[in-house]
């Protein structure tokens, strides 16, 4: 019913709004979330294509499952590095965390 | 045409979220209202103009419309707005909408496991990594850092080339989704084909939270007796 091009359309918006959320934020948990929607422009792509181009197999679909386990890992680990450096640091801005500029 | 509808029902959907999350001045609650009349105005002026587009669509087209503009209005609120707690909001709705995606395309096993996985864990992790950096007490007045007009550049360029691409390609025209697949064909694959991976996939996820249960615990704190800390 939806033609192919729309989805993929609407999933190319999503990452580069994410792209540009990861460059320009100073945050680290909005970087996080601009993360997020990046990955979740993939899944979106990755089932397109499963359903649309690959009707007998569901290869896509297996393969979006495991980027959204990924994810929920990447995820809490990267909030738990998040919570580590506010602790040490007194911040959450990644241009204040400067330990390793030289 | 379809164009012009998807823009038009996106400024509305901004506008109407911009009412929702308003301030008390009154130029942030005015302005919204105004764009918000004004789009409905133009829709009303062309709606003319719409009548054969509508008649020819589908529901579920009309449904991936307003789905996938609440999914971008959302994603355009995580990196333009200007608070932290707002751009989880509407981080929230993103991941949502886009589980209505997933089941408008027929994988709705998938979007049940977005709405679980996103909606419930993911956003309620970051909400949580909010409150505990402080991030509404220590909010700097910045968001952006100063590279933001070249991340802009980078971000508009890349979805530009997307678009360009995906429009080029003539296999991906027309192609309209045929399969249904069920939730016991995903599972066969998961089980079956696929049970190496998903194995491998879990021990990803433990070994990842147990580490950022080690990474984010709190260190020994001296108040405590040293027998105590030993304990723990």
């Amino acid at each position: 019913m939806i033609p192919l091009q729309q989805v993929l359309v609407l999933s190319a918006l999503l990452f580069s709004l994410g792209v540009y959320g990861v460059l320009a934020r100073r945050n680290a948990v909005l970087i996080i979330m601009s993360v997020e929607l990046m990955l979740n422009a993939v899944n979106i792509n990755f089932i397109a294509f499963a359903v649309y181009l690959a009707p007998n197999k569901v290869v896509g679909l297996v393969f979006a499952i495991f980027v959204i386990v990924v994810a929920a890992a990447e995820a809490g680990l990267a909030l738990a590095i998040i919570l580590r450096v506010y602790r040490n640091e007194r911040t959450a801005n990644v241009d204040e965390v400067d330990l390793l500029k030289w | 045409m379809e164009v012009l509808f998807g823009v038009f029902a996106a400024l509305a959907f901004i506008a109407a979220l911009r009412l929702v999350f308003a301030t008390n001045s009154v130029q942030t609650t005015l302005a919204p209202l105004l764009v918000l009349l004004l789009a409905g105005l133009v829709f009303v002026v062309l709606s003319h103009e719409f009548t054969d587009t509508i008649s020819s669509l589908h529901a579920p087209q009309v449904v991936f419309y307003m789905v996938g503009g609440l999914a971008l209005a959302g994603g355009m609120g995580v990196v333009f707005a200007n608070d932290l707690v707002h751009a989880a909001l509407f981080l929230i709705m993103t991941l949502l909408m886009t589980a209505g995606v997933f089941v408008l395309v027929s994988a709705e096993f998938l979007g049940l496991v977005q709405i679980l996985l996103y909606g419930g864990a993911v956003s309620i992790l970051i909400i949580f990594a909010l409150m505990l950096t402080r991030a509404r007490e220590t909010q700097a007045l910045r968001l952006n850092g100063p590279q933001w007009p070249f991340a802009l550049v980078t971000g508009g360029g890349l979805g530009a080339v997307l678009i360009l691409m995906v429009g080029r390609v003539d296999a991906w025209k027309g192609l309209t989704d045929t399969t249904y697949k069920t939730i016991n064909d995903i599972g066969n694959a998961l089980f079956d084909t696929y049970a190496l991976p998903f194995e491998i996939a879990s021990l990803v996820l433990i070994v990842a939270l147990v580490g950022a249960i080690v990474i984010a615990r709190a260190e020994e704190t001296p108040e405590l007796p040293a027998g105590q800390a030993e304990q723990r």
